[in-house]
């Protein structure tokens, strides 16, 4: 009773369109929808039946009469959510009884989204595009009196809110494949896109997806919704073993069709992505990136734009571990070598290791830096001295720049441990004959500095490095005053993480 | 792979910092070897003149450090000419021996002033002369304090010179030192170099003076 209220509410204006359905056997057991346009599928299993978009709730009051007539005795256990389009979701409202409602978490926010608009079987009796309807503009709709009947705050407007199917959806963060049963698989092959997500009949070698992201399109576009989700969508779908994939709007495509696209898209992607990372522009790439094996693909002629496309979505993020050993040069601190004879390296070796998190062109790097003890010995006619110095460096880097250069600047702290004894001559007591020494300070200054990497292999770079710093707030124990510092070296950096993400 | 090379730089970066964080120095003081013990005093200029002075002792190790062990060590006179008096400790006065005449300075003579301490001997040769003193003869002057220590002001010296008992001029004498170690001399100028012994010499027209004196060690930390 309920259901044929709710069809004849949202029932469409024209009749012609009421006959326009059909169900037609793909399998045995799996059965394509057809409305109009709009194409959904079902498979009958013995728990009951498994639905996938169950588009208007028009077409779902007619699925409904439609099963309860073939299947008496099975009732929609399932309904599996594919997309965000409310228009092929609000049916779910009228298995909410008997089925659990299943969809990608991005879903809910979908129907939240559609229940500030009208229905779109409503859409266009709202004439005056206000979102709301007035009486005046339902004086040609046949359930007229019916919908003002939903007017609950009694206004005399009907609300999105009031005219809207309560859906209620299970939402589930698919993985890369969630299994239902054991014939049917749910794919989510982009992650954050539910629009993309995908049906998966094994037993039938049949998919089903409402929709693709622009591949179907000629030319092929790519950036619909995001070029990295064409990507991952090819890449996922064309790892499924079916022979067709019903889309939503009914086209049948072969798998090897998607084969073709994934294979090129994925050299495409491998070349923009590189091309990306090391700093080169678009019309850089369009003119480097030739993939003359596509050649005769029919979506080869799209190259440029794809290109493009998949510019504007690429972001990159990478960790990379590195670490250098160099010589580090500490500017003299003249008011402790005044009045001695001062015996020191003016070099001493370094090694830093570092951890990097960058994108494209900012990173922020950390870096702990530190190496073997220097000696300084000072003597004077009274005094001599002599100490075992280690500096310990933690750097906050920002880093500026593309794969083979880059500049980075940031804040620095520098522990200076110092350990020895000092020999006080010709005097008494106490404070004559040896002593030992042992002081610990901590000091802050600026780093700035530059690198330069020539990539080796995929994951290791060669890596030259320059850092200077000067403190703002230096240490001040028993060792020489460290007011600026200069460390040249070289390294190596390996690459732990390397992340290509969609911008949204 | 990727695990092995997590954990391979989890542990190279434990070790850095458990390792690099604090500097070692390879021995620990140790106490220098005493080399000898200095006797040393005030200068002894003045001391035909019926005063007496302070005599300190101190032991010397081989970094140059010296601990004053005056009032453990034994004091010895070679003969009756002098008396070695225990002062008695006093404010901030640590106490020590005073030196002087045994019979007033109507006798004079050579006498040796020893100290002992641990099997070590250090002496000095004090002669007393009468109170009245025969010439031609040159008489030392100071500009300040003699009690010179190293690091501390260079200290002026000069000359008087007596032609007779009851004639004296002052005079541009020349000067030097015994040990240019222990203290050195420009024109007329004493710099005290190290804790010691040295005799100043001053000569003027064939008349010379000696004047046995002391640098003695700093009770500060001397640093430039």
């Amino acid at each position: 009773m309920v259901t044929a209220l709710i069809c004849l509410l949202f029932a469409p204006a024209s009749s012609a369109q009421t006959a326009d359905r059909e169900i037609v056997r793909l399998a045995a057991n799996l059965y394509q929808v057809r409305d109009g346009a709009q194409h959904t599928v079902f498979i009958v299993t013995a728990d009951g039946i498994i639905l996938a978009d169950p588009l208007g709730t028009s077409t779902a009051g007619w699925l409904q009469a439609e099963f309860e007539k073939r299947f008496p005795d099975k009732l929609v256990r399932l309904v599996v959510v594919s997309t965000d389009l409310y228009t092929r979701i609000e049916g779910a409202s009228l298995f909410n009884d008997t089925a659990v409602v299943v969809g990608q978490s991005k879903i809910g926010e979908a129907v939240r989204r559609a229940w500030q608009d009208l229905p779109g079987s409503l859409i266009p009796f709202d004439r005056n595009a206000s979102h709301t309807l007035e009486p005046v503009e339902l004086t040609s709709h046949p359930g007229a009196a019916a919908l003002m009947a939903r007017d609950r705050d009694g206004d005399g407007v009907l609300r999105p809110s009031e005219v809207n199917s309560s859906v209620t959806i299970v939402e589930r963060e698919f993985e890369r494949s969630d299994r239902l049963n054991a014939n049917v698989t749910v794919l989510a092959p982009a992650a954050g896109a539910p629009q993309l997500s995908v049906v998966w009949f094994a037993e039938e070698r049949i998919a089903f997806a409402a929709a693709i992201p622009g591949l179907l399109a000629r030319p092929v576009r790519l950036n619909q919704p995001n070029a990295t989700h064409a990507v991952a969508w090819a890449r996922a779908v064309a790892a499924l073993d079916f022979d067709v994939l019903i889309t939503g709007d009914g086209q049948r495509v072969s798998h090897a069709d998607i084969e073709a696209l994934r294979k090129y898209l994925d050299a495409l992607f491998a070349d923009v992505a590189a091309g990306y990372e090391a700093g080169k522009s678009v019309d850089q790439l369009q003119r480097s990136v030739t993939l003359d094996a596509f050649a005769a693909a029919p979506f080869y002629p799209s190259r440029r734009a794809h290109i493009a496309e998949l510019f504007d979505g690429v972001r990159i993020v990478t960790a990379d571990l590195y670490g250098f050993a160099s010589g580090r040069y500490v500017l003299p601190d003249s008011a402790y070598s005044a009045g001695y004879s001062l015996s020191r390296r003016p070099v001493v070796p370094v090694g830093t290791v570092g951890l990097r998190v960058s994108g494209r062109m900012l990173g922020l790097a950390g870096e702990f830096a530190s190496g073997p003890q220097e000696m300084i010995a000072r003597s004077s006619a009274y005094y001599d001295e002599r100490i075992a110095v280690r500096d310990s460096r933690v750097s906050g880097l920002i880093r500026i720049g593309g794969v083979s250069t880059a500049l980075v600047a940031g804040l620095s702290s520098t522990t200076t441990d110092a350990r020895g004894e000092y020999i006080a001559r010709a005097t008494t007591g106490a404070l004559g004959g040896r002593h030992p020494i042992a002081s610990r300070r901590r000091g802050y200054g600026v780093t700035v500095g530059g690198e330069a990497t020539v990539r080796i292999s995929t994951n290791a770079a060669f890596l030259m490095t320059l850092r200077v710093t000067g403190a703002v707030s230096p240490a001040r124990g028993v060792a020489p005053v460290r007011n600026l510092d200069v460390q040249v070296g070289a390294g190596l950096s390996i690459r732990t993480h390397r992340r290509f993400r969609t911008p949204n | 792979m990727q695990h092995r090379l997590w954990r391979s730089a989890i542990l190279l970066l434990v070790w850095v910092t458990a390792t690099s964080c604090s500097a070692s120095y390879p021995t620990a003081p140790t106490a220098a070897p005493v080399r000898l013990l200095l006797l040393s005093t005030s200068s002894l200029n003045d001391f035909s003149f019926n005063r007496s002075f302070t005599v300190k002792v101190y032991l010397i190790d081989s970094d140059g450090v010296y601990t004053d062990v005056t009032n453990a060590a034994e004091w010895q006179v070679s003969n009756s000419l002098l008396r070695v008096t225990r002062i008695q400790p006093s404010g901030s006065f640590t106490g020590g021996f005073s030196v002087s005449a045994a019979n007033g300075f109507n006798e004079s003579g050579v006498s040796t002033v020893t100290a002992v301490y641990q099997g070590r001997t250090d002496s000095i040769t004090v002669t007393v002369y009468p109170s009245s003193r025969s010439a031609p003869r040159l008489e030392v002057l100071f500009s300040g304090s003699q009690q010179l220590t190293p690091g501390a002001q260079t200290l002026g010296v000069s000359a008087r010179y007596w032609s007779t008992p009851g004639s004296r001029t002052d005079v541009p004498a020349s000067y030097s030192t015994s040990d240019p170690g222990v203290a050195t001399i420009d024109g007329a100028r004493i710099t005290p170099r190290s804790p010691g012994k040295f005799t100043l010499i001053a000569s003027y027209e064939g008349v010379s003076e000696h004047v046995l004196m002391f640098v003695n060690p700093s009770e500060k930390l001397i640093k430039p």
